[in-house]
């Protein structure tokens, strides 16, 4: 049982992430609003759809529209009709301070038992000819209702599919790492030989592999519901997919020689040269051009914003447990050709 | 053949049913079920390598008892 | 004999054999003749974008092409040869840098026919050659190391495309990023990073070369 740690700590990190991954709510936020558009001087009456909102607990609900630092114009007549159904009126004063342009403004809601949350972009304003000065124009805001509690943050697009970040993104970290100690156990099997070395690269590429088409697949699906597309280009995507045909070469390397120890040495030059060489193509090369996932085109990694700390608390014990998941099953492989291994040996002998 | 015929009858007729309740089944409740096929996916996955384990295991056991 | 003296032997050694074999040396040009007229009649009017993309495929798979024969078309006896004449390294360096030139003067050649048969787009020509000189460079490291893999293996010629295409996509995506800037597609202030990019990727592989090719000629 004690040597068995690992494998009953992989299977609890991986119980803990799917547990933890499925039972935290989400932060609620604003879903929608209609109208989108709007024209100067207008008494605009929005309706606002929440997303796991309390409209109807909530006693104090307040909303602005935001139309650039110094310019908040304030709701009124705030009247809620079911627990994600709320309608605010907003006076739109004229002129615009920045007047022949049209501007799309932030939506701020906040109420005390969901807290504050924005919706970038909610309603276009249209200059309009005549003023006719109705509205008043705010410079702050004050009183946003701060809540704590365990959430994973809301999404407009993703919506519950942040959870993703658990199943999916661990997948990859976990490829790595595994692609990692294959090359380790390559450059000791080439010092030390022994086969034991040899087939622990070939059961760690082996899980590498399956855990690298799984991140497309479910990378596939993510995707397909956020994104539009299953396959959008995207060059992380691609990578990715060249760093999985490395491996796959791999695989038809050693299927190439008859005799066992060429086999094992080749293919442990290859692995070791292959991973090297898939370390710009990896780390350096996607960070130097645009892309869908966050920490490209100039971003910093995982930012503050899409990783909050909730989301690390289950994020990073993912990782581990999809690795050690994945190394139980590589130990699994490795037995089996050890037995094969033993096997044939044997049959040479006698 | 005949097995051919209504297997790729039965994938039609799923599949119609499917792509009908697909969309709103994906895109409704916050895309939650979206979460879930991606679980599924990873699942059926790690079955799927467990299974050629086993298949060669198996066929390992068999060669050395004869 | 010191490792840079048999470095020098070996790599004149390389140029009198080819010179020596010329067929060999006439059906590599021929090869990029004919692809760049297969080209040239699929396409008729290329595009800049396209004129890119198309130069560095005809490249990667002129050089497959080239460097196959180095290790993968010397019979076992000449290796034995060879290893019990000179060091491991003057071997692997020798190659690459044999390769590299010849790399080198049918990328040139291919410039130039691509470029006569279509209308050359390139304007930026210095940072034209440079990419064509680093990818020359990349592609001859890449291929020499994984043609003295592929040389012990069944099936030498199609191992050669399947293992070294996926670890050349790196330098191909690079340079082609190079040349777009060259061609005047895209103007990017960070073509200086793409270049030191370039010339890590070389670097790394270089060292790999040298490191691991101690361990494929072992026997």
């Amino acid at each position: 049982m004690l040597k068995h740690w690992w494998k009953i700590l992989g299977a609890l990190l991986v119980l803990y992430t799917l547990i933890a991954g499925f039972m935290i709510p989400l932060k609620p936020g604003i879903q929608e609003v209609t109208p989108t558009n709007a024209q100067a001087g207008d008494n605009l009456s929005l309706a606002i759809t929440g997303y796991n909102s309390h409209f109807k607990d909530a006693k104090e609900i307040k909303a602005w529209l935001k139309y650039d630092s110094t310019h908040y114009i304030v709701g009124e007549n705030i009247r809620d009709s079911t627990q994600t159904l709320l309608f605010v009126d907003f006076k739109i004063p004229t002129p615009l301070p920045i007047q022949n342009e049209s501007r799309r403004m932030t939506l701020i809601l906040t109420n005390e038992v969901d807290g504050y949350s924005l919706l970038p972009d909610a309603v276009e304003v249209v200059p309009m000819g005549i003023d006719t000065i109705m509205g008043q124009w705010g410079n702050t805001i004050g009183g946003l209702h701060e809540v704590k509690g365990t959430t994973f943050p809301y999404r407009n697009i993703l919506y519950e599919t942040i959870r993703n970040l658990f199943f999916h993104v661990p997948l990859w970290f976990a490829m790595i790492i595994l692609f990692f100690f294959s090359t380790i156990y390559g450059i000791i099997y080439l010092i030390l030989g022994n086969s034991r070395n040899d087939h622990m690269v070939l059961s760690l590429n082996q899980v590498g592999i399956l855990y690298g088409i799984l991140g497309l697949v479910t990378g596939a699906i993510w995707a397909n519901w956020t994104w539009g597309e299953p396959w959008s280009g995207d060059v992380k995507q691609n990578m990715s997919a060249v760093a999985i045909l490395v491996y796959l070469a791999y695989l038809v390397l050693r299927n190439a020689f008859d005799d066992y120890e060429q086999q094992a040495r080749y293919s442990a030059v290859y692995n070791i040269f292959a991973f090297v060489a898939l370390i710009p193509l990896l780390f350096v090369l996607p960070r130097l051009y645009d892309s869908l996932h966050p920490g490209n085109g100039g971003n910093p990694g995982f930012g503050g914003e899409d990783l909050d700390n909730t989301m690390r608390m289950v994020f990073y014990p993912a990782i581990i447990g999809w690795t050690l998941l994945g190394a139980w099953m590589a130990q699994l492989a490795r037995r089996y050709m050890a037995l094969k291994h033993a096997a044939l040996e044997k049959d040479v002998d006698f | 053949m005949k097995r051919v015929i209504v297997s790729g009858l039965i994938l039609f007729v799923s599949q119609s049913i499917f792509a009908q309740t697909e969309q709103s089944l994906m895109e409704g409740s916050g895309k939650i079920y979206v979460v879930l096929a991606t679980v599924l996916a990873i699942y059926a996955g790690i079955l799927i390598f467990l299974t050629i384990i086993e298949r060669k295991l198996s066929n390992l056991e068999r060669q050395i008892r004869e | 004999m010191s490792i840079l003296g048999q470095i020098r032997t070996l790599v004149a050694k390389e140029f009198l054999l080819e010179w020596r074999s010329k067929y060999a040396l006439g059906g590599i040009l021929l090869y990029v003749l004919s692809t760049v007229f297969i080209v040239y009649n699929g396409f008729i009017r290329v595009t800049p974008p396209e004129w890119n993309v198309l130069f560095w495929i005809i490249t990667l798979f002129t050089s497959v092409n080239a460097v196959t024969k180095s290790f993968v078309s010397e019979n076992g006896n000449r290796q034995l040869y060879y290893y019990s004449l000179a060091d491991p390294i003057a071997i692997i360096c020798s190659k690459i840098i044999y390769n590299s030139i010849l790399l080198m003067v049918l990328n040139v050649l291919t410039y130039l026919v691509f470029g006569l048969v279509t209308d050359n787009p390139v304007r930026d020509k210095p940072l034209f050659f440079l990419a064509v000189f680093l990818g020359s460079v990349g592609m001859a490291i890449t291929l020499t190391f994984i043609s003295a893999i592929a040389t012990k293996a069944r099936n030498s010629a199609t191992l050669m495309a399947i293992l070294s295409f996926p670890i050349l996509i790196p330098i191909l995506v690079s340079l082609i990023k190079i040349a777009a800037n060259a061609l005047g597609i895209i103007t990017d202030t960070s073509v200086n990073q793409d270049i030191i990019t370039l010339l890590a990727i070389d670097a790394i592989l270089l060292g790999m070369a040298y490191l691991l090719f101690p361990f494929l000629w072992r026997d």
